[in-house]
């Protein structure tokens, strides 16, 4: 059809109006939009009066946020996020996310009271819960549940109120949720003190290697003996189904591994279902005889020198029936061989035992 | 490899678009009476569903939303994207019906009518905007460490197996309308109460799902 | 008069879009079993996009060609809701945050399309503003009175005063719940409309019948 037929037609009516609703409703929106629109600014001044200000019975407080992008930020189980500092308070507003959560993360604002040098923690003001994941079970974290980080402040403390094998737990009903939060708090604590005091939590399992199977943040440790031999505590983590294995190797002078005894079976929490749990840990009594003496060389002929798991019932194992026990067993004798002499320097230059 | 197992749980049963997110009712009890149309509308939404994602995915992140390399934001029209999403969202519903009566004018008989339906279904839109500006799979789906991005692929595979969650329930939901059929209910109570009652036992069966943690 | 008076007894009992016609479900369950002031919110929510929509939409009603009218009404509603959320991003953020993902699906919510498809675009803009409020209303009634329900069973509270301390039926927050108390509500309803109905029309039989009767004497 020609131009003229065109522009009368029904096809260009329509379109024509299509067009038109559309633009009046995107200029609309767009001039809305720049009156209406909600910042970070705004949206986190918002946040700040509803969880903060009551802390601070209606004192006027300016945060001013304080840019930490050179520093450490993951921390383990948390990560920070953003600090401010309050000035007028000497405290630094800390937004960390806590992992270990039910659902996922939590994301928490820790108040921390430092001294007039703003150098040294003297203390936890407040802790609230900023953010948490769809389904999160937040409702059963009481206000005294929170209040108990600032109640129980010491220095060095590290908070374990989440977790069923630790003294101080408190019973919630939302124990996850719990643990995140304190892994959130624990986090901006470390964090502070490295930001502010410019105190660096030593790790004491730096350069070491072989720790994707060896749980670093609990339990495992090591000490000098009093024959000079370096005793290596090493808590595994699970390989399901085995649970898992906490072991004491010791290392003699030699480097070789002069004793090795399981102190905790992972069948305890789960194992396969072909044996019960004494016939698993037969296996691996009789496996863990074959260690002693051993050197790294051992291990890693064995599987190799990433020592990977080579399967079930690899060849590889002296004994078979309990592939991912020995595993774990193995792979802690090789932990504890490939590191004597590290941990040994560690604990000569520090003088004493460490652990975590 | 978890990562794609916990998607599938997270789509289908923990987070099923009915019975948990509450979307896509409408389709739910009005189409669930027969299973044949169920089924029908079932495929129809998820396809529809993962074209959506194909299509408003890019859109968002790298039309509205777009940043230079380094990251910063060249412009923002986060807020024109419910106009955005519906229009793309009305347009692929169009071209669905009109392929379908091209490719099969007796598929377009049985289940034609269904189509622009699609259009107003919470499900699809719900199932878009789930991703805006979402940057790790770990926020949608629970258990999945930071360590995942958000990208099309992720996002293409949730709304794949929502769309698979969505039918499977308006089957177990048209099956058991199809045996309620067989016995006489009281007056007030037929249609849709029933069909409500029948829906709260469903969802009361996917409230076990829940409870998985892996 | 007559008129408006049948679009609102419509809108708000007789052709109640949650009891008697069963629309906009999607957003009745999520927001019934969260908490009375959520539903009620929604419901206010619904009532001023639907009113504005069918003003717009019944202004525009000659000037819109009729094959692409579904797609204009689409992009006024999506405006309509686009605005909506700024002011309530801006004004009210509680509100704005017990919504959630269901304020941006009331754009595609069927009472708000399905008013101007059948409504706005053949009646005038003032039938239209009634219309849309007699049957927000009618929504927000019937969420609100669902809504006391489910939170009164679910945590024994009434719009967030705790009234019940250890009363609750956690079932009533879930979907479940929600789909059990929205299933015997149109129960109740539709049975109690019936009733209504018919006892009008049975007087409505009586007076004819007297009238015949008094006609052939």
């Amino acid at each position: 059809m020609t131009a003229k037929q065109f522009f009368k037609s029904n096809v260009f009516k329509c379109l024509i109006s299509l067009l038109c609703v559309l633009l009046v409703s995107g200029v609309f929106l767009a001039i809305a939009n720049g009156f209406l629109e909600v910042t970070e600014e705004e949206m986190f001044k918002r946040q700040f009066n509803k969880q903060v200000s009551a802390v601070y019975d209606g004192r006027t407080v300016t945060p001013e946020e304080k840019d930490i992008s050179g520093q450490n930020t993951a921390l383990g189980s948390s990560t920070i996020q953003k600090v401010w500092l309050i000035k007028e308070e000497n405290d630094y507003l800390v937004q960390a996310e806590g992992k270990g959560g039910y659902n996922g993360s939590l994301t928490i604002w820790t108040i921390i009271k430092m001294d007039t040098s703003l150098k040294a923690i003297t203390g936890i003001r407040a802790v609230s819960i900023y953010a948490y994941p769809d389904g999160e079970l937040v409702g059963n974290i009481s206000v005294a549940n929170l209040n108990l980080f600032a109640q129980d402040y010491k220095d060095g403390i590290i908070y374990n109120y989440g977790d069923k094998t630790d003294p101080s737990y408190v019973q919630t009903n939302s124990s996850y949720s719990f643990s995140a939060i304190c892994n959130a708090v624990n986090g901006s604590i470390e964090f502070i003190n490295a930001f502010a005091g410019g105190i660096v939590k030593e790790d004491p399992f730096e350069g070491f290697l072989y720790r994707d199977f060896v749980n670093t943040d609990k339990d495992t440790k090591y000490e000098l003996n009093a024959d000079g031999d370096v005793v290596f505590t090493v808590r595994t983590k699970a390989n399901a189904p085995a649970g898992y294995f906490t072991v004491e190797i010791v290392v003699g002078t030699d480097g070789l591994i002069k004793k090795y005894t399981v102190k905790r079976y992972g069948s305890e929490d789960s194992h396969g279902e072909d044996k019960t749990e004494e016939e698993y840990n037969e296996i691996v009594d009789k496996m863990i005889l074959t260690y002693m003496g051993k050197d790294l060389k051992y291990f890693t002929d064995k599987l190799g020198e990433d020592m990977a798991y080579p399967g079930d019932n690899s060849d590889k194992f002296e004994e078979t029936g309990a592939s991912r026990s020995n595993y774990l067993c193995m792979y802690a004798g090789a932990f504890a061989t490939a590191n004597y002499q590290k941990a040994l320097d560690k604990l000569t230059t520090d003088g004493g035992e460490t652990d975590e | 490899m978890s990562a794609f197992i916990l998607i599938i749980l997270s789509a289908v049963f923990t987070n099923n678009f009915i019975t948990v997110k509450t979307y896509g009712i409408c389709p739910f009890l009005g189409v669930s009476k027969k299973t044949s149309s169920a089924v029908g509308m079932g495929i129809a939404v998820t396809i529809v569903m993962v074209l959506a994602t194909l299509v408003t995915y890019p859109v968002y992140n790298y039309v509205m939303v777009a940043h230079n390399a380094d990251g910063t934001e060249i412009w923002n029209f986060q807020f024109l994207w419910i106009i955005f999403f519906i229009f793309i969202i009305a347009s692929l519903v169009q071209m669905l019906e009109m392929i379908i009566r091209k490719i099969s004018p007796s598929l377009y008989n049985s289940m034609g009518v269904y189509l622009p339906l699609i259009t107003t279904n919470c499900a699809v839109l719900g199932v878009t905007q789930m991703f805006n500006g979402v940057t790790s799979l770990g926020d949608i789906v629970t258990g999945v460490g930071t360590a995942f991005t958000m990208n099309i692929g992720w996002a293409l595979l949730y709304a794949l197996f929502a769309g698979v969650g969505f039918t499977l329930v308006m089957i177990i939901m048209s099956g058991l309308r199809e045996r309620l059929n067989c016995y006489k209910t009281h007056k007030a109570l037929a249609g849709f109460p029933v069909a409500m009652i029948t829906a709260c036992f469903i969802c009361m069966a996917f409230m076990v799902f829940s409870y998985i943690k892996i | 008069m007559n008129k408006y008076k049948k679009i609102t007894l419509d809108g708000l009992i007789f052709q109640n879009p949650t009891f008697m016609l069963v629309l906009g479900t999607c957003p009745t369950l999520a927001m019934i079993k969260q908490s009375a002031t959520s539903a009620m919110g929604m419901g206010l929510t619904v009532l001023v996009i639907l009113t504005l929509s069918n003003i717009i939409i019944s202004a525009l009603r000659k000037v819109i060609p009729n094959s692409v009218r579904i797609p204009c009404y689409i992009v006024i509603i999506a405006t309509l809701v686009t605005f909506v959320q700024m002011l309530l991003k801006k004004f009210l953020p509680e509100l704005y945050e017990s919504l959630g993902a269901f304020l941006a699906l009331i754009v595609v919510n069927c009472i708000v399309l399905g008013r101007a498809e059948a409504f706005a675009s053949k009646h005038n803009v003032g039938e239209a503003a009634v219309d849309g409020i007699a049957n927000g209303l009618g929504f927000t009634i019937a969420l609100t009175l669902m809504g006391i329900i489910c939170e009164f069973l679910g945590s024994g509270s009434l719009f967030g005063l705790q009234i019940m301390k250890s009363f609750k039926i956690a079932i009533f927050s879930q979907p479940a719940g929600a789909f059990l108390v929205y299933g015997i509500a149109i129960a109740v309803f539709t049975y109690v409309i019936d009733a209504f109905e018919r006892s009008r029309r049975v007087k409505a039989n009586k007076l004819a019948r007297e009238n015949l009767l008094k006609e052939a004497v």
